[in-house]
Parts: C-alpha cells; sequence; structure tokens
C-alpha cells in the first residue's frame, strides 16, 4: 500500500525543485521550467488536437502561457502538497481559455467574412452598389481566389476544399482569411 | 520568442516567495476569520433577545447554521483557488449539506407553524448586504493572492460566505423571527443577488 501510494520520480524530483525556486534558486527553477515544459507539451498537444486546433505553433503558444502563469501564481503552490496535481490544473486553465480565445477568435473571423460576403452578393446589376463581385474576387492572387470561391461561393468544407486544392487545412484558412481581408479594403476603397 | 528564451528570462526574473503558502495555515485562518465576524456583529448589532418564546428556535438554526455554511464555503473558496487541490469536491459537498440541512430545518419549522410575516423585509436583505462586504473584500484579497482556475465557482462560493457572515449577524438583531422572514430576507434574496455579483465580476475580473 505503501509503495502504492508514494509519489512518482517525477513528482519528487518536480516538487524538490519547486521548493527550492521558492526560496529563489535559479538553476532549480531553470531546470524545473524545461521539465514542466516537457510534461506540458504533448498534453497540451492532445488537448488541441482533440478540439481541432492541433498546430505545432498553437502548442508552443500554451506552453508558454503555462509557463508565465506557473512563474505568476508560483505562490499558490503549496509545499506539502504533491506539485503535478497542481501544475496540470495550470496547464488545464491555460488550454481552455487558449480554445474560449480561438472560438472567439473564430466567431469574429466568420461574422467579418459574412459581412464582406453579404456585400458581394449585392448584384452587380445594381447601379448604386456598382460592385461587381467577379472582378473583385479577380484583384486578389490565383490561390485566395480559388480557395474563396471553393469554400464561400461554391460551398465546400475546408477540408475539401484542402484535399482539391492540394494545400493543408490550415493553409486554406489563412489564405482565405488573408483574401477576405484584402476583399474588405477594396470594398472600402470602392463605396 | 520562443520557450527556451521564456525560461531564461523567466529564471533571470525569479525572486524568492515572501510567504510560502500553507493550505492548512490559511484553512485556520479562514476559519477564525469566520467566527470572530459572526460573534463581532452579533455583539454590535444587539444581544441575543432571550425570552422570544419558541421563536427563537429558528434563531439559533440561522445563526449557528449560516456561521457553519460560511465557515465551510470560505474553505471552499480557499480550496478553488489552489489548483489542483484534491479537498475541492469535499469542501463542496460538505458547504452545500450544510446550507442544505439547516434551510431545510427552517422550511419544515416555517410549514408547521404557518406561512407567516414575509412582508417588509427589503430593509433586512440591505443589512445582509452591507455586512457582506468585509468578509467580501478579504476574500477578493485571498482570491487574487491565488490562483483560481473556476472563477465563478469561487466568486459565487465567496458571495455565499460573506451573505451567510451577514445572515448570521444579523439574525438575532431583526424584531421578525418567522423562519420564512429569515429564508427568504436574510438568506436567499441576498445570496442569489450577492452569489450572482461576485460571480459576474470573478469571470470578468480573475485574469491571470
Amino acid at each position: 500500500v505503501n509503495e502504492k501510494n508514494a509519489p512518482s520520480r517525477d513528482e519528487r524530483e518536480l516538487s524538490s525543485l519547486m521548493r527550492a525556486s521558492l526560496a529563489g534558486e535559479r538553476e532549480a527553477y531553470s531546470r524545473l521550467l524545461q521539465l514542466i515544459r516537457g510534461h506540458v507539451l504533448p498534453f497540451v498537444r492532445n488537448g488541441l488536437v482533440r478540439a481541432g486546433q492541433g498546430d505545432s505553433g498553437s502548442a508552443e503558444d500554451v506552453v508558454q502561457e503555462v509557463l508565465l502563469a506557473i512563474h505568476s501564481k508560483r505562490a499558490s503552490y503549496d509545499p506539502d502538497q504533491p506539485f503535478l496535481p497542481w501544475m496540470y490544473a495550470i496547464a488545464r486553465y491555460k488550454l481552455i481559455d487558449y480554445l474560449r480565445a480561438a472560438r472567439v477568435r473564430g466567431q469574429v473571423d466568420l461574422v467579418e467574412d459574412m459581412t464582406v460576403f453579404e456585400q458581394l452578393a449585392v448584384s452587380p446589376a445594381d447601379s448604386a452598389s456598382n460592385v461587381d463581385s467577379e472582378a473583385l474576387l479577380g484583384l486578389l492572387p490565383k490561390k485566395q481566389r480559388t480557395l474563396i470561391e471553393l469554400v464561400k461561393l461554391k460551398g465546400l468544407s475546408v477540408q475539401e476544399a484542402a484535399i482539391q486544392t492540394g494545400f493543408s487545412a490550415s493553409d486554406v484558412k489563412v489564405s482565405i482569411h488573408r483574401g477576405i481581408q484584402a476583399l474588405r479594403k477594396k470594398l472600402t476603397r470602392l463605396r | 520568442m520562443n520557450s527556451d528564451d521564456l525560461i531564461d528570462k523567466l529564471t533571470e526574473d525569479l525572486s524568492p516567495v515572501s510567504e510560502v503558502l500553507s493550505v492548512r495555515r490559511e484553512a485556520r485562518r479562514i476559519a477564525l476569520l469566520a467566527l470572530a465576524y459572526s460573534f463581532v456583529s452579533l455583539i454590535v448589532l444587539g444581544i441575543p433577545r432571550l425570552g422570544s418564546g419558541l421563536a427563537f428556535g429558528p434563531l439559533w438554526i440561522a445563526v449557528f447554521g449560516s456561521t457553519l455554511t460560511a465557515v465551510l464555503s470560505g474553505l471552499s473558496v480557499l480550496y478553488t483557488c489552489v489548483p489542483g487541490h484534491s479537498r475541492v469536491p469535499l469542501s463542496l459537498i460538505l458547504a452545500v449539506l450544510s446550507l442544505f440541512s439547516w434551510t431545510l430545518a427552517l422550511v419544515l419549522i416555517s410549514w408547521s407553524e404557518g406561512l407567516g410575516n414575509f412582508a417588509g423585509g427589503l430593509d433586512c436583505s440591505l443589512i445582509v448586504l452591507g455586512l457582506s462586504l468585509p468578509p467580501l473584500f478579504v476574500q477578493a484579497r485571498l482570491i487574487a493572492k491565488l490562483a483560481p482556475t473556476r472563477p465563478w465557482l469561487t466568486g459565487s462560493l465567496a458571495g455565499l460566505t460573506a451573505t451567510s457572515l451577514g445572515c448570521a449577524g444579523l439574525s438575532f438583531f431583526c424584531p421578525n423571527h418567522h423562519p420564512g422572514h429569515i429564508l427568504e430576507w436574510h438568506l436567499f434574496l441576498p445570496a442569489i443577488t450577492l452569489g450572482a455579483v461576485s460571480a459576474a465580476a470573478a469571470v470578468i475580473k480573475i485574469r491571470w
């Protein structure tokens, strides 16, 4: 029973490094942060993949958020308590925070996209608007134009467009977003 | 900035923590503060009105019940502010159980005594809210120092703790001893108001 309840080697090492760090020992702290990074990175990657946001840049961003949070809230660690649950609770909190912000960003992008496409949907024959959507799309680089036509006008999903064009899904999303930003600027100038 | 650079920078910025957290010590402090606050507000607001006959029973239940709820939910606030703390579920269950048991006792008494006088309790609610502000402020300082991972839960528990203390302080002072009045004006209305406000404030303000 004692062996079962005994802390793991990682737990012992991390909690002893954390105690030293709370006392201000820099070497211990540097080692601790490196070890935390090693533990948290796979955890974050898994979380992002499960949420459909998995790319290595995002995982590294979240890990940095976790390191910053651990640094700023290190006084909330009780040396009588195990270290790993404390660390993973912070990592989980930061991951959820990141995903929530990403969802909001996604919604904002969607609203912006819809606004631009409502403006584009105005008939080219409408003399008051004087906006020709085909001509406007023609001003974009070929890659952006093709992807916007496939996803926004023909209604393909990002994945389908990625397969059809041979670009990665994240590349498709970024190109569409950039294309829409460019369209918005052009529309503003025309009106 | 990549993670290695960040680690170097954080290591450079490291300074010793002035007071290392001890959850046990903080828990004792919270329990003592809650008891002291209930006691002081009883003294300041008035000596218990002994001789009120049978109606005095609900007051004891309200004062001791709400003080117990305040201590337990105050401890829950502490535990929810320490990421990954193992005592969060137990403390939450105990806080809810204590609140449920004494309010149920009052509901049953109220049922057997008839509906009684529910009217005219807004003043009582305002006094409870006033008495709740100092403990809410103390908890806000504790929360800011620590790291709550569920701000809405921590905020609503802080509101419940503060209101329970206010309820304990006011219940002897108030001339209306009816359990229905105590539940409605001393507990439910201020607890729902302050719980909602402090949960919303926690969600908005807690960023770390």
